[in-house]
């Protein structure tokens, strides 16, 4: 992983369209400004786990209610 | 084709029923082959079922039996990927959960399949107010 320091107010720019910036630091919490095209898919990585936990969770216990409907 | 299914015992399908999710499953990220399954007596309900591992086999259901004003915004990279070339090519389900108490649909996650060219993917809604887990009423 590429690790690097950032102040406030500077920002990092990924390929030829996306731009992160630090927009504010304070008390462990870090606000990011991003800029990247539309197309691109920003995305809380927690919600990623939080889907693929619902996923795993909807594959169990399912025999129940299929009994229940046939 | 001859495959194995969680509640049907083993079944014969035609090629074409098979649906190809190209990056998995989220959870289940190696499974790329799915079908569709109907279920006798209950024409809401789905079985989503794996065609690699015959453990693995969702629940869906169409959003809008119980969310008449649900709405989707695809990003232009996810119609490229499921090669959509209009709305009616599209079909939507959402995976639903049963619990001990309560059954949950994931509004924030839909199913999109491509029905005409057989490619699907699960995608994960940014910006929006849909839950993981909506509760619904009843089936």
């Amino acid at each position: 992983m590429l690790v690097v320091s950032r102040k406030m107010g500077e920002s990092i720019v990924i390929g030829d369209n996306i731009e992160i910036s630090i927009l504010d630091v304070s008390e462990g919490i870090v606000r990011i400004g991003i800029e990247a095209p539309k197309k691109v898919k920003i995305l809380r990585k927690e919600l990623i786990t939080e889907i693929e936990t619902e996923n795993k969770e909807s594959a169990k216990n399912i025999e129940d209610i299929l009994k229940k409907l046939k | 084709m001859n495959i194995s299914t969680k509640f049907f015992g083993n079944i014969d399908i035609k090629d074409e029923e098979v649906i190809k999710f190209p990056n998995g499953v989220p959870g289940f990220d190696k499974l790329t082959k799915f079908v569709i399954l109907s279920i006798e007596d209950n024409k809401n309900i789905k079985c989503l079922q794996s065609i690699e591992d015959v453990d693995i086999c969702l629940l869906i259901v169409s959003p809008w039996e119980h969310f008449k004003d649900y709405s989707i915004d695809l990003s232009e990279d996810e119609i490229n990927e499921l090669s959509l070339e209009s709305q009616e090519e599209a079909m939507v389900y959402n995976v639903i959960t049963v619990r001990e108490d309560k059954i949950t649909i994931n509004l924030a996650a839909p199913l999109i399949i491509n029905v005409i060219k057989g490619v699907a993917k699960q995608i994960i809604l940014s910006n929006t107010n849909y839950k993981v887990r909506q509760e619904i009423p009843c089936l």
